[in-house]
């Protein structure tokens, strides 16, 4: 298990620095000058703006910038952000605590809504009941987050008054930015656990086991759904990554701190160190977080081993 | 040495008359009555926008959140060039002098007097005595001398400070109380930059302590002093309780009326206008027109609409392509265009039309080049006749084969201006191509003159600032019609150094008219920010550069 947790841990080295060259490469190719992240929305001189390309090594060709960014990566130094003028691993923990309580507030909400409502759709399907759930989840899945986002600000909100429409602190700004964010991920765990479970409930053990005289209940919770989960489990994985990209969209909706809307002003401004920054570090909790998935499997499912 | 304890840039002062009514009568609506036709080389007296102080005192206490389309960059004045940077440190800050809205002469601020060689190259000022910055530390010439060393030192990487104090060669403390400047250059708008927040003197203690993080950190003399900046959340400021020196022009002495301001950066308009309407935030920044209109007649709200100082919102034409390279299809376009539909269709009405490129409100505003090119289709047809485009089978015009096309290259937000300028030039036989864009790619692409039509509009309470948009030297820069005029440049660079107010006058009044004739610009409407104040907000008006507002007069009912 620990040698295997080394090797992927390994291997995610040269995905990392192929995803920091694929990201800074890039990022030179979109048009718009980086100037814009120092200097916003003024009018200045070219004189001036000459003087601060040289002053922050805009200047320098390509390569250099990109290996004096690995050379100080390396050693820990993501640089200085452009427009906030300050570390942009400070800027990463300054923003990381909200978007860790948006993704996991919006994650639990998925998981109770999205368990419950596959279970109940896959115990009485084609009723009513798997009927309305069912439609339930289409919606999760068609709606786009942002317009969900809006459409609460506008009854809870601007209609209702019950809910304060932006701002991070305290519980009742978490709620609709996590049901927003959850709503949709809760959707596609709510079908596919209705049609990993039914496969399940028609396997020769259950019926064994209800032949038995197990009750029905815990013959689904103790027997099927464990079953049913490994496929689950990888989609859930899998949604915690939605989950941190979905964040970009209602951090933004909700102006709510987080990682997500970092990027979005980094983009906006051009603000390389911090696009670069910020990138890496999803990325490094998406390779952490596959490898804790593939690490859940074995947890699930004794048969499955590691070595 | 002349002495003068407030330097006279104005010969002339006009009195205005506020129109409107209730609190909505602080607002920029303030109309002046006509005026006697003034001698066209004389400094023109300008039409103020900002309302005087209304007298009577408010009430202590109480809170404010307001709202701002962006969260700062930082709040080092020396650091940042950003407009919602400038918002917050005008509570944090003082400036040596202050520019008053109303007459826009220079008053006091932390500096008590100033005089000036006759040559314009040495200025002395008495500074106030008593001032503390919030850390304690006094203020004195040495704070003075250290900011402003600090801003010209290359290491600072001033994206806007520096620029100001170009001019900048020294500051000799005399005494305690007394700081002498020392200027390489003659700088005619020396008063005007020092005005500005961005030359405001911080605590030199502060800036040493924290270093590269003073911006997150700030210090300052101003009425509020710093508390938190939770980042992409909120900036909070308190009252300093110790605060006595503010400007003459404001509405009271002593501390603020506010105890507590929070900035919040709210860039989503949905959200920034969901939040001021169920009543989360007093007072919203850059308010949609759309919304704008709404929210007005709704009666529920003070909405303001602050005029900016400075060049209107312009149509900078790239000289460098056809078809504008042909001086005939730019005066079709001056007077083919209808500004005032434009400013219907793409604003709500909003905004009030501008023909030349410096401001009606600004100093040095010069009537000559009023009316210049009125509206008027037909001669701008005969302008395209003209110059050889004929109306083609579509009825978009064709040249040599080539039909007119051109790109206008703007901002996502300015979209509108963009379609409406489409429509109102369809009829002329002009199809014109929309490029909305973010702020980084569309400058990226007016610096380079990849297409064909730019825009923006230029806020500074000195008219001088013009030459960031019309001089050959910002070729590559801000010269989006990519002018390259000798004699342009010459006034442009006479008038930086021209210490006497009629010769300046006369100098920018030239060059107005020099980039008139050749059309090389279209002003469309005079540039203004759009402020939604809750009813319980008392006295909120705004300041002549770029209309922020002075949260220190603002009281809660």
């Amino acid at each position: 298990m620990g040698t295997y947790i080394l090797k992927r841990l390994l291997a995610a080295i040269p995905i990392l620095i192929g995803i920091s060259a694929l990201v800074f490469f890039s990022l030179k190719l979109v048009p718009g000058d980086p100037l814009s992240a120092i200097t916003g929305d003024a009018v200045i001189g070219k004189e001036e703006a000459d003087r601060l390309r040289e002053q922050y090594g805009l200047n320098d060709p390509l390569h250099i910038q990109y290996l004096n960014f690995v050379g100080r990566a390396i050693q820990g130094d993501l640089g200085r952000s452009l427009q906030f003028k300050r570390p942009v691993i400070d800027e990463i923990r300054a923003q990381l605590p909200a978007t860790l309580q948006l993704t996991a507030a919006a994650m639990v909400i998925a998981l109770t809504v999205g368990l419950g409502l596959g279970i109940l759709a896959a115990i009485r399907p084609h009723s009513l009941l798997d009927g309305l759930t069912m439609s339930i989840a289409m919606a999760g899945v068609s709606f786009p987050s942002f317009w969900v986002g809006l459409m609460l600000l506008l009854i809870f909100s601007l209609a209702l008054g019950w809910l304060p429409a932006t701002g991070t602190e305290g519980f009742e700004r978490l709620i609709m930015p996590a049901a927003t964010l959850g709503f949709g991920a809760a959707a596609i765990i709510a079908r596919l656990t209705r049609s990993s479970l039914l496969e399940v409930l028609q396997q020769q053990y259950i019926v064994t086991a209800r032949a038995k005289g197990l009750s029905f209940v815990k013959v689904v919770f103790r027997h099927a759904l464990r079953n049913a989960l490994i496929p689950v489990v990888t989609i859930v994985g899998l949604q915690f990554g939605n989950l941190l990209a979905g964040a970009v969209v209602i951090e933004t909706v909700f102006s709510r701190q987080g990682i997500g809307r970092l990027l979005v002003t980094a983009i906006l401004g051009r603000d390389f160190p911090l696009v670069q920054g910020v990138i890496l570090f999803v990325a490094s909790v998406y390779v952490i977080v596959n490898l804790l998935v593939d690490l859940s499997y074995a947890l699930i499912d004794p048969r499955i081993r590691y070595a | 040495m002349s002495k003068r304890s407030s330097p006279n840039l104005i010969t002339r002062r006009r009195f205005i008359k506020i129109g409107g009514t209730g609190a909505v009568a602080v607002l920029a609506v303030a109309c002046a009555p006509a005026a006697p036709a003034a001698p066209t080389a004389a400094p023109a007296a300008p039409k103020p926008t900002t309302a005087p102080a209304a007298s009577g005192a408010g009430k202590p206490g109480g809170q404010i959140r307001y709202a701002m389309n962006n969260e700062p960059d930082s709040l080092d004045p020396a650091k940042t060039a950003q407009a919602s940077a400038f918002n917050v440190m005008m509570n944090l800050y003082d400036t040596l002098i202050w520019q008053d809205p109303v007459d826009l002469k220079y008053k006091s601020g932390l500096a008590e007097s100033w005089e000036s060689t006759p040559d314009g190259l040495t200025h002395t000022f008495k500074l106030r005595k008593g001032v503390k910055f919030h850390d304690g530390t006094p203020f004195n010439a040495e704070a003075v001398k250290a900011n402003f060393d600090r801003i010209v030192d290359p290491a600072t990487k001033s994206p806007q400070a520096a620029s100001k104090l170009a001019a900048y060669q020294s500051t000799t403390v005399v005494d305690e109380f007394t700081a002498k400047i020392t200027l390489k250059t003659q700088f005619a708008a020396f008063y005007d930059a020092l005005s500005q927040t961005w030359l405001a003197i911080a605590s030199p203690t502060a800036q040493k302590k924290f270093g590269d993080d003073y911006g997150r950190n700030p210090v300052g003399t101003g009425p509020m002093m710093f508390k938190e900046w939770v980042a992409k959340d909120r900036i909070v400021v308190v009252k300093n309780p110790d605060y006595n020196w503010g400007p003459p022009f404001w509405n009271h002495t002593g501390p603020a009326y506010l105890d507590q301001i929070t900035f919040v950066g709210i860039s989503e308009n949905g959200a920034r206008l969901t939040a001021f309407e169920s009543g989360e935030i007093q007072v919203m920044e850059t308010v949609p027109e759309g919304d704008f209109d709404r929210l007005k007649k709704s009666g529920k709200y003070q909405m303001v609409v602050a005029r900016t100082p400075g060049s209107p919102m312009t149509i900078f034409m790239n000289t460098e392509k056809a078809p504008f390279n042909d001086i005939n299809v730019r005066k079709a376009i001056m007077h083919g265009l209808n500004r005032t539909e434009l400013i219907n269709a793409a604003f709500f009405g909003l905004y009030s039309p501008a023909d030349t490129p410096i401001a009606d409100n600004t100093l040095y505003h010069s009537k000559k080049a009023v009316g210049m090119y009125p509206y008027d289709m037909e001669k701008a047809k005969k302008y395209l006749e003209d110059a050889g485009w004929k109306p083609g089978p579509d009825g978009v015009r064709v040249k040599n084969g080539e039909k007119l096309v051109v790109d206008f290259v703007d901002l996502t937000t300015y979209e509108p201006k963009v379609v409406a300028t489409q429509a109102l030039l369809k009829p002329l036989g002009i199809t014109v191509n929309v490029k909305a864009l973010d702020q980084a790619t569309r400058v990226a692409m007016g610096h380079k003159g990849e297409g064909h039509m730019f825009s923006t509009a230029l806020l500074d309470s000195d008219p001088g600032a013009i030459q960031l948009v019309y001089h050959s030297r910002n070729l590559g820069g801000f010269d989006w019609s990519r002018i390259k005029d000798a004699e342009l440049d010459k006034y442009l660079d006479d008038q930086a150094k021209e210490p006497d107010t009629t010769k300046r006058a006369a100098l920018l009044e030239q060059a107005v008219m020099k980039i008139m004739e050749n059309a090389w610009s279209f002003p469309i409407y005079n540039f203004a920010r759009l402020f939604g104040v809750s009813p319980k907000v008392k006295n909120f008006r705004t300041h002549p550069i770029g209309s922020y507002p002075y949260l220190y007069e603002v009281s809660l009912e």
